[in-house]
């Protein structure tokens, strides 16, 4: 520059500068308040646009937030960008990973292979399973894909880093799945094995215990069926083939009821379904038909259920038992009884009217001890009597021909009716009554007696010493209840459940009580046509309570 | 490396677009310069302005990349992509006496 400059000269170039340097700040202000979309840049003879907006700004977002790291490098390995992903990876902030070579990132036992990645990814994309270490040291397995970026001003190397965490775990996961899975295969298989020897030695066994049982079965007197918890037999043994003469596929299912007797079929099937229903044992006497003529035999028919080991009914096992002769027996026992006590009574009536016309004598004063004599006469006629009534009215009951006229009476007649009968017969027990409401009731006086007074003599005669008997009646919820209670030998609880079985007599060897057995089995008989109800409470050794109860008559 | 500049330790932050050619430029050779001339004494931060753009804003930014040396001395800026050296280290005041 020239020194000779005139101040005008330079007045105008300090203009021009001033000038300038507006234009300069204002475009630099343009261009910092956004105001300007591209630069111009010249570069050689031609000239290239920089876009300042940013046009990339959608894959930019897309790679800012996906979870995946994204990282570029230089020819050196140097971090040139990576995105948040990977920065939250290594867990540096953003500005502290920028600038600093790749393979400080690299976990130390993946770094051998890193730089033979690296290598080989200038020349070509790759990619391979790597540990990234973060600040603490923890290395995450992942995989990095490699690919060359073509730049002007030297090219560039991208990696695309995935945490494969969650894919080894799952990996890993699958595999001890896998593991389980074979090992339980395997025990399926050892216990499939298992089983089958089981199956095979249950089978033999099953084999022998068949054997076993048909054997059994087919020579036992009896006839012998299995059947279905419906009802439907399974099998038969021998003797019911030879006996009914039906073949196995006429016995099968339900068809065995052919060789029942027609009258006995409808009682035995009742009976049959209300034990398959309550699970309880089956127990009815019918008569079969036998096979080679047509002639009908009782049997007594059994069964019992036959439960597994959770409970369930599997079959009934039921026999059948020939018991034609104890019936004949029995009806021949019953007939013979019935004529017996037929046969007994008209003497004895006749036996009873010569003692009252003795008694009434007055031509000859009798001797004192003649009465006596002849008043124990009258009491062991009326014991006598007592027990013939009670065996024709055993020989009724049988013969279903037990009957008598019902009205309405008042109970508490008839109770001290039987009180001052037993106080008179029985003069040395003391006897608490407790008898002061009516009770209507619908029967017959003389039957209801005939209860009570064999209740009160069954008292008095096992009172085992004790002088005391109770008599109450009372209201038991709609009925009326009579209760004879005695402190005597009592019964245990086997006794109790026989005591009114026709005949059944309770064995006392200290005290021979006298008695056919009848008494209980024909009162029982008595209030059940009543549509009562007999029963008895009883502690051995303390005394017994024999009580029925009779509907009361409403209004 | 003068022994003087030993003890004296940059401080830099280098302002950049992300991934774009200049940016990346920038970062190979300044960090190129840096390794060369201040190994072991410099904090350099690289900060995408796209990425954070919070910390872009307390500097008054023209154009990019960017570089601020805050340390040793007065902030001076420098644009570019760093590849003319002798201008960056006139920049950073690094005595290049011994080059």
């Amino acid at each position: 520059m020239e020194k000779q400059v005139s101040y005008e000269e330079l007045l105008n170039r300090n203009e021009e500068l001033q000038w300038r340097l507006e234009e300069a700040a204002a475009m630099l202000e343009a261009i910092r308040t956004g105001q300007v979309d591209a630069l111009v840049v010249k570069n050689g003879d031609t000239h290239q646009v920089y876009a300042l907006k940013t046009a990339d700004h959608t894959y930019r977002v897309f790679i800012e937030k996906m979870s995946e790291g994204a990282v570029t490098l230089d020819e050196n390995g140097l971090i040139l960008y990576c995105n948040s992903g990977f920065a939250n990876l290594v867990q540096f902030p953003l500005e502290k990973v920028t600038g600093v070579s790749f393979e400080h990132f690299i976990a130390e036992e993946s770094k051998r292979k890193y730089r033979r990645l690296l290598k080989k990814a200038w020349k070509q994309d790759t990619k391979d399973e790597l540990f990234i270490k973060n600040t603490t040291d923890w290395a995450t397995c992942c995989l990095c894909s490699f690919a060359v970026i073509g730049m002007d001003g030297g090219d560039r190397l991208s990696v695309i880093l995935t945490d494969l965490t969650e894919q080894k775990t799952a990996q890993a996961n699958l595999m001890i799945q896998n593991e389980r899975l074979e090992t339980s295969q395997k025990l399926v298989t050892q216990q499939k094995n298992e089983l089958e020897g089981i199956v095979v030695q249950r089978t033999h066994d099953l084999y022998t215990s068949r054997g076993n049982f048909k054997l059994l079965a087919d020579h036992i007197a009896q006839m012998t069926w299995t059947s279905l918890p419906n009802g439907e037999a399974t099998f038969y043994n021998e003797r019911w083939y030879n006996y009914t003469g039906l073949t196995e596929e006429q016995s099968m299912g339900l068809g065995w009821r052919d060789a029942i007797h027609p009258d006995d079929l409808a009682m035995f099937m009742e009976k049959y379904r209300e034990a398959l229903q309550t699970a309880e044992t089956f127990e009815a006497e019918s008569r079969y038909r036998r096979g080679k003529d047509g002639v009908y035999r009782w049997y007594l028919n059994r069964a019992m259920p036959l439960r597994n080991e959770s409970g369930e009914i599997v079959l009934w096992v039921g026999t059948a038992t020939d018991i034609e002769e104890q019936k004949k027996e029995v009806e021949r026992k019953d007939e013979f009884i019935g004529v017996a006590s037929h046969e007994l009574k008209t003497p004895l009536t006749s036996l009873k009217g010569y003692l009252q016309l003795i008694l009434m004598h007055q031509k000859d004063e009798l001797p004192d001890t003649v009465k006596q004599y002849i008043n124990k006469a009258v009491i062991a006629l009326a014991k006598l009597q007592f027990l013939v009534d009670d065996l024709l009215d055993m020989s009724k009951i049988k013969a279903g021909m037990l009957n008598y006229n019902l009205d309405v009476i008042n109970l508490k007649e008839v109770v001290a009716d039987c009180v001052e009968n037993a106080v008179h017969m029985t003069p040395t027990f003391e006897f608490e009554v407790e008898n002061d409401t009516d009770f209507m009731i619908k029967g017959n006086a003389e039957r209801i007696e005939q209860v009570l007074m064999n209740l009160i003599n069954n008292a008095v005669k096992y009172s085992d010493g004790s002088r005391r008997v109770v008599i109450r009646s009372f209201r038991f919820e709609n009925c009326a209840r009579v209760a004879v209670t005695d402190f005597g030998i009592g019964l245990s609880d086997e006794q109790m459940g026989k005591i009114f079985e026709r005949f059944y007599r309770v064995e006392d060897k200290k005290n021979m009580t006298s008695g056919l057995g009848m008494g209980l089995f024909i009162s029982s008989t008595i209030i059940n046509t009543h549509k009562g109800k007999i029963g008895v409470e009883s502690k051995f050794g303390e005394g017994s309570t024999f009580y029925f109860d009779l509907p009361l008559v409403e209004g | 490396m003068g022994e003087g500049n030993r003890k004296t330790v940059y401080v830099m932050r280098l302002f950049v677009t992300g991934a774009s050619p200049n940016s990346t430029r920038a970062i190979s050779n300044l960090k190129k310069i840096c390794e060369e001339y201040l190994k072991g004494c410099y904090e350099l931060e690289i900060i995408d302005v796209y990425q954070q753009p919070i910390v872009a804003m307390e500097e008054q930014l023209i154009a990019l990349p960017m570089l601020i040396k805050k340390a040793p001395g007065m902030e001076k800026r420098l644009i570019g992509d760093m590849s003319d050296k002798r201008r960056v280290l006139k920049g950073l005041e690094i005595n290049a006496v011994n080059l």
